[in-house]
């Protein structure tokens, strides 16, 4: 990897990373900070990195890095406030739907959010995000399942409360 | 495929994760419009689908690796992504501090070529000083006991016992009164005693010596100040020895129209002379 595709991956993912981090952390320095360590370690090992695999690589990284953060920090302090800075959603038009199932999400615990994140924002398969999270495919797939079936709960009782 | 009422959960998680084949996604479709009742089911989980947000990373700056981008970085951050090294002791050096480290390393190298041309001169004026007063060779050995002070004139070893002593032979004439001598002998050597041009031993060194009317000759019986040769004679006139430290002397040191007082870094080039031998024995 040279550095033309070097900054295409950043062009690409950067972004995408970036998102990932902050939704799983919520705050945006140290979102901003796991992004960066995440580059430098891709530019370090730019020659064993094959292109195609930068994007899983720096999700590995990022969400490596992450877990340690989380684990340093002890605490996983909710602020929504990035809500305003620039998210916006793309076809959720409701917005109390949103509010509760950011509300619920922020209920999982970091593997699970993760775990619903990789799958619902970069799109990747069950192998994908084991690899990244360094998990077996089955689990993948048991973790995610209760995620879902949670939120699921979360959103049916809303609209039971809203009716 | 046979989705069915217990297993259709399943499916259904699999289908809107998207990790169902086509034809896969097609039965559970099929299936939602067969069950209707099912399909609120399928809705609900659609809707904890996560709708991606578009959110930027905006630094991405900081993120890019071409030369340019990279000057831009702040040398700070760009440390900040550095492993650190071990910190070394680092010292600003100015001009002025490289001229005094300099001269002080230049100092220390003239202590140490002072001491050594020193030590050789004070030894080679010994030998020099020995013979010339001692044509037959009367050889003063050192000794390490306490002896008591003598008035009389005669040898006179002024020895300054823990410190490193040069020992010089002089007329008595010639003789500086020793400052700090801890400890000194005297000995009257008479003429008879010169004279006697035989072989003694030392018991008959001390009694002859004990025997001499005007001498207070008190030695250790173990021990021996001086050891005559067989063939001293003729020095008729009293011979005085003396041993100096040359501690005492003026050590100055002129560097161009500079002096310094050697004396009050002895300590220093002590310490130095003490490191290099210990050097020497780790390297035997």
């Amino acid at each position: 990897m040279k550095e033309i595709e070097f900054n295409q991956c950043v062009d690409e993912y950067a972004n995408s990373v970036y998102r990932f981090i902050l939704k799983n952390i919520a705050h945006v320095e140290d979102a901003q900070d796991i992004v960066q360590t995440a580059f430098e370690k891709l530019w370090v090992n730019r020659n064993k990195v094959e292109p195609l695999k930068a994007k899983s690589y720096l999700f590995t990284v990022a969400y490596h890095q992450m877990i340690d953060h989380i684990r340093k920090e002890k605490k996983v302090t909710i602020t929504p406030n990035y809500e305003e800075a620039g998210a916006k959603a793309t076809y959720q038009k409701d917005p109390e739907l949103k509010q509760v199932l950011l509300a619920a999400i922020n209920e999982l615990n970091p593997t699970q959010k993760s775990l619903v994140l990789l799958k619902d924002y970069e799109g990747y398969t069950y192998q994908e995000i084991g690899e990244i999270m360094n998990l077996s495919e089955s689990q993948v797939k048991v973790y995610l399942h209760r995620a879902r079936i949670f939120l699921k709960e979360k959103l049916v009782h809303l609209e039971k409360v809203g009716s | 495929m046979n989705i069915n009422e217990t297993n259709y959960e399943n499916y259904f998680l699999l289908y809107i994760d998207k990790e169902l084949s086509a034809a896969e996604n097609a039965a559970v479709e099929n299936f939602v419009v067969a069950y209707p009742a099912f399909a609120a089911e399928l809705d609900q989980l659609k809707k904890t689908i996560q709708a991606p947000e578009n959110i930027i990373f905006e630094n991405k700056a900081l993120l890019y690796r071409l030369p340019a981008m990279e000057a831009s970085l702040s040398s700070d951050f760009k440390n900040k992504l550095y492993k650190k090294p071990a910190r070394l002791l680092s010292i600003p050096l100015n001009n002025k501090t490289r001229a005094a480290i300099l001269s002080v390393a230049a100092l220390f190298i003239l202590l140490i070529g002072y001491q050594f041309i020193n030590t050789n001169a004070v030894s080679s004026i010994n030998t020099i000083v020995s013979t010339s007063t001692q044509p037959n060779g009367q050889n003063l050995s050192r000794s390490k006991a306490p002896f008591e002070k003598k008035n009389a004139p005669a040898i006179n070893v002024v020895t300054s016992a823990p410190k490193k002593i040069y020992y010089s032979l002089k007329l008595k004439e010639n003789l500086a009164p020793p400052k700090s001598a801890l400890a000194s002998i005297t000995m009257e050597q008479t003429s008879n005693l010169m004279a006697a041009s035989m072989p003694m031993t030392k018991e008959a060194t001390s009694i002859q010596a004990s025997d001499l009317p005007s001498n207070e000759i008190t030695q250790a019986p173990n021990e021996i100040a001086t050891s005559t040769n067989s063939k001293a004679t003729s020095n008729i006139f009293p011979t005085t020895y003396q041993v100096v430290d040359t501690d005492e002397e003026d050590r100055s040191i002129f560097i161009a129209n500079l002096e310094i007082d050697a004396a009050a870094l002895r300590g220093i080039t002590r310490r130095f002379n003490a490191l290099f031998k210990r050097n020497k024995s780790e390297n035997k």
